[in-house]
């Protein structure tokens, strides 16, 4: 075997300093010192609360990107709807061709989100009253920025499907108002700056994650906050604009009103928790109805700090249904392992097209390299 | 005649398929369990695909796999993930395919692969008793299919053409089965010879309630004379008929080993060697009481050796009488003669020589071979209370005795030969046997003279790996040790890597059987024996008990009377 870990050594040892720096994140200046200060009065230890009696759900997605021969791709999503030994699943396929406009890993993506919101809004009635788990966050704004900017890479004949997904995504705000549905967006990754810029009143480079990862210790939440939808420092109007503007859709008109309407449904109440010591921080959203907040026209742009106790349900939700260290939620965990799609599962998927269509696809060695699956 | 047992597929064939093994997929509710047997129908039989066949299997292997409940997960994070909720596990069963029976009672393996999709059945007791005991009319019945109590599975007398071994560890049940081979055999009008150092068969007259079997009459035990109480006393079995050992008969070798004389002690055998010598030329017929007042004699003699010497033909009891008293005056004179024999070295011998005195198995009354060999009889020959070396000196002379008939053509009718611990009788690795060359002799040539072996044991890995491969068939039980197992294997061309691995997983009283008593591997639950076991294992818990009674009786009472004022502390031990 060549010495490779002889030379990884030798690598990390001449990066020893900047890797120290990289992983025990110190404050780098005044404002930052100010922040490990500060950031501790909104940490707090998880309050006594009795289990919530409330049905859970969990929605899910998986998806798998098949280059093919020929610079063809194969996107296949699959989505579920996991309850308490009740299920819904989707499944869906779109084929392009590869070209130099294409973001395939973002094509992808949007594709994924759209399933996963559209199992939702589409079962909404069966699961009203209840908490529903999504894997992922809930504030709209930033997704809407780097859709706009990535709408005009969308592959030949689906470029609406960015489109497809904030419609998706906004039929099921409409169905959680409508059948009393508590969405839950649980983030594992997060670049927000709510926090520094509340506490500083300015932008900054450091994270909310940073933050809470490197400046607190233990088990705990940090106090609520209540984010509008035109938060993000890109003008609001802008953002919706450059999207609605990239998409060929003659839907396009309507999606815009009906974002337009839902703007004040669209205000987030988000915190941070960490369910153990030497767990890692999970970003937290809730829609802001979900919690009793009605937000006001002139708290669309702002940052509000919000009083621990509205979260307490939801707290409570999260606490009861935590499973260990390996399973942050456990309905999320069960979906996560049911929806994933596995090589096996995309050789089956393969073979069925194959033989549905009865067209000579193969796999390209793009995925494959000199395996050999079919 | 019905194929399936019910009209619902238990599952369907998936992932890839080989002619002799395949997979299927399957839910909890309708698994099949391990060694069930499964029907694939409509499986092209020849290689043109014309003819159709269904195609018996039998569920090897399962495996269940839940995608939700992984091993990483903890304790806590599991109860967090069950509590409401139970996730669906998967299941994949692996089939051995049996193959398919052929219109002319052949079992056959088709030579297509049934296709991934194609649905699989659970087999119906008639397709099962068709394929498994079909025209086996004349069939020696031991028990049924494992996991189908409806099945009887019949083992076809033919089998044994090849002898048979019975192969099992302690307590999985051998002797129970071959009692029940016994019976069967004897019903079919068999001649059996069982060998029974044990007394595992003694009993076969008798049921469980002490009642008379229905071939009660057929059964002959023998024993040898003992002083010592038996495990089952002759009133208990309904009575045996006496052999004895004939003393003289036997080779210097022989009666060293019966009088555990060990093989170091040269100078021992060696002078007994000399004194049995010397019998010899005076009779050849001696017992070990005639040894013990020899060598009684000569040690009372100072000049034992001299005179001794000086014998050198067969002389005649007056004369030897004579030399004898001469010898004695001899010595109370105090006159010092040549001798072989020092005092020491007849008083060295003298403890063996009282040991072979002790024992009461010499006599002259033999086997009586004739009776043995008669028609539908039954002859257990208890051999428990000798020693090995007696055992095996039994047995070689019976046998040899029997073969030597059976060569001349004098044996009339078929003989089943029974042998309980066999690897004590065909030790491998080059143990000596007295018995053994005339085992070996029988298994390999004793199929062609009407002489068949059932060899019995519980090492297979000790037993000579010649006699055991000379068994056409085997029936095996539970077998865990290791060495047991790679004797088997390379003893038994039918037993299958997956049928081995199986050994070590069979409950008490089942089975494998393999080679010619069926057509193909079967595994059965041995069935009710008629008769009572001899043998069977000891309940030690109900034994304790008892024990624990008997020693609160025996204990004695010690009762104190208190003594004087000493009211508080006396009567106190």
């Amino acid at each position: 075997m060549p010495c490779f870990p002889d030379k990884f050594a030798e690598n990390i040892k001449s990066k020893q300093n900047k890797l120290y720096s990289l992983f025990k994140r110190e404050p780098k200046n005044e404002d930052e010192s100010y922040l490990k200060q500060e950031i501790v009065h909104h940490w707090n230890p998880f309050p006594e609360l009795p289990p919530s009696e409330i049905p859970l759900f969990a929605i899910d997605g998986s998806n798998a990107c098949l280059a093919t021969q020929g610079g063809r791709y194969i996107s296949i999503v699959q989505a579920i709807l996991q309850g308490k030994d009740w299920r819904e699943v989707e499944v869906d396929v779109e084929a392009f061709r590869d070209t130099q406009k294409v973001d395939v890993e973002r094509f992808h993506q949007v594709h994924r989100q759209w399933l996963e919101w559209k199992i939702g809004s589409d079962n909404g009635e069966k699961i009203a009253n209840s908490f529903l788990f999504i894997d992922g966050s809930l504030y709209i704004s930033p997704v809407l920025y780097s859709w706009a900017q990535v709408a005009q890479r969308m592959p030949e004949g689906l470029e609406d499907m960015p489109l497809r997904a904030l419609d998706a995504f906004l039929s099921l705000v409409e169905a959680s108002r409508e059948y009393g549905i508590k969405l839950i967006g649980i983030s594992k990754t997060s670049k927000g700056h709510f926090y520094p810029r509340l506490l500083l009143g300015k932008e900054t480079d450091i994270t909310d994650l940073e933050i809470f990862s490197f400046w607190t210790e233990g088990s705990g939440f940090s106090t609520p906050l209540l984010v509008g939808p035109h938060t993000i420092p890109q003008p609001w109007e802008r953002v919706k604009s450059d999207f609605l503007r990239a998409l060929p859709s003659p839907k396009k008109e309507e999606v815009s009103s009906r974002l337009d309407n839902l703007l004040p449904s669209l205000s987030v109440v988000l915190f941070y928790i960490r369910f153990e010591e030497g767990d890692e921080i999970y970003r937290v959203d809730t829609l802001a109805p979900s919690v009793g907040i009605t937000t006001k026209k002139e708290e669309l742009e702002k940052i509000t700090i919000c009083e621990p106790k509205i979260i307490y349900p939801i707290l409570s939700v999260l606490l009861s249904s935590h499973g260990g260290f390996n399973v942050y939620q456990t309905l999320l965990y069960v979906a996560h392992n049911e929806v994933i799609l596995r090589g096996i599962d995309q050789d089956v998927y393969l073979t069925l097209l194959r033989e549905l269509t009865n067209l000579p696809i193969r796999r390209s060695k793009v995925d494959t390299r000199f395996g050999r699956r079919f | 005649m019905e194929v399936v047992k019910t009209p619902e597929p238990v599952g369907y064939i998936v992932g890839n398929v080989e002619t002799q093994r395949f997979s299927f997929v399957t839910e909890p509710n309708i698994c099949p369990p391990r060694l069930e047997y499964l029907v694939v129908r409509d499986i092209p039989a020849s290689e043109q695909g014309l003819e159709r066949v269904d195609v018996l299997a039998q569920v090897s292997r399962l495996q269940v796999a839940s995608q939700i409940l992984g091993e990483e997960l903890t304790y806590e994070e599991a109860r967090a993930i069950l509590e409401g909720l139970s996730p669906r596990p998967k299941i994949i069963g692996t089939a051995d395919v049996l193959g398919y029976l052929t219109p002319e009672g052949g079992v056959r393996l088709p030579r297509h692969a049934p296709l991934p999709g194609q649905p699989v059945y659970l087999a119906s007791d008639d397709f099962l008793r068709n394929f498994f005991s079909k025209d086996v009319g004349y069939g020696i019945t031991v028990g049924n299919l494992i996991n189908r109590e409806g099945v009887e599975v019949k083992l076809n007398p033919n089998g044994l053409r090849r002898h048979l071994a019975i192969i099992a560890q302690t307590g999985a049940g051998k002797s129970y089965l071959a009692g029940l081979l016994l019976e069967n055999l004897l019903k079919l009008g068999a001649t059996i010879l069982v060998f029974d150092p044990n007394s595992d068969y003694v009993m076969m007259r008798l049921t469980p309630e002490g009642k008379k079997t229905s071939f009660s009459d057929s059964v002959k035990v023998y024993r040898v004379p003992l002083k010592a109480e038996r495990r089952y006393s002759d009133e208990k079995i309904g009575g045996s008929e006496e052999y004895t050992i004939r003393f003289w008969t036997l080779e210097d070798e022989d009666i060293f080993e019966i009088a555990q004389i060990h093989e170091s002690w040269v100078n021992i055998r060696s002078n007994l060697s000399k004194l049995l010598n010397s019998l010899r030329k005076r009779s050849p017929y001696f017992t070990p009481q005639h040894l013990k007042e020899f060598v009684e004699g000569m040690t009372e003699s100072a000049e034992v050796g001299g005179e001794l010497d000086e014998l050198g033909e067969v002389v005649s009891e007056n004369e030897l009488e004579e030399m004898t008293l001469n010898m004695q005056r001899k010595a109370k004179a105090g006159k010092e003669t040549k001798s072989s024999f020092s005092y020491e070295e007849l008083r060295r011998v003298k403890p063996y020589v009282d040991r072979l005195a002790s024992l009461e198995i010499w006599g002259d009354k033999d086997l009586p071979i004739d009776n043995i060999i008669s028609p539908k009889t039954l002859s257990v020959i208890d051999l428990a209370g000798l020693q090995q070396r007696a055992m095996e000196i039994v047995v070689d002379r019976t046998l040899r005795e029997i073969w030597e008939k059976a060569v001349l053509g004098h044996l009339p009718r078929p003989l089943f030969v029974f042998l309980e611990e066999a690897h004590n009788f065909v030790p491998g690795k080059g143990k000596p046997s007295r018995c053994a060359e005339i085992i070996n002799r029988i298994a390999a040539e004793g199929r062609k003279f009407k002489v068949f072996l059932v060899v019995i044991t519980q090492r297979p890995y000790k037993i000579n790996q010649d006699t055991l491969s000379q068994c056409g068939s085997q029936i095996i039980m539970k077998l865990t040790n290791p060495e047991d197992q790679n004797a088997v294997r390379t003893a038994s061309e039918n037993i299958s890597e997956s049928l081995l691995a199986d050994l070590p997983g069979l409950n008490t009283g089942e089975a494998v059987v393999l080679g010619e008593l069926t057509r193909v591997p079967v595994m059965i639950k041995v069935g009710k024996r008629e008769s009572a076991e001899g043998g069977a294992d000891v309940d030690i818990i109900r034994e304790l008990q008892l024990a624990s009674r008997e020693g609160e009786i025996s204990q004695p009472i010690i009762q104190v009377k208190p003594q004087g004022d000493d009211l508080m502390g006396g009567g106190v031990l």
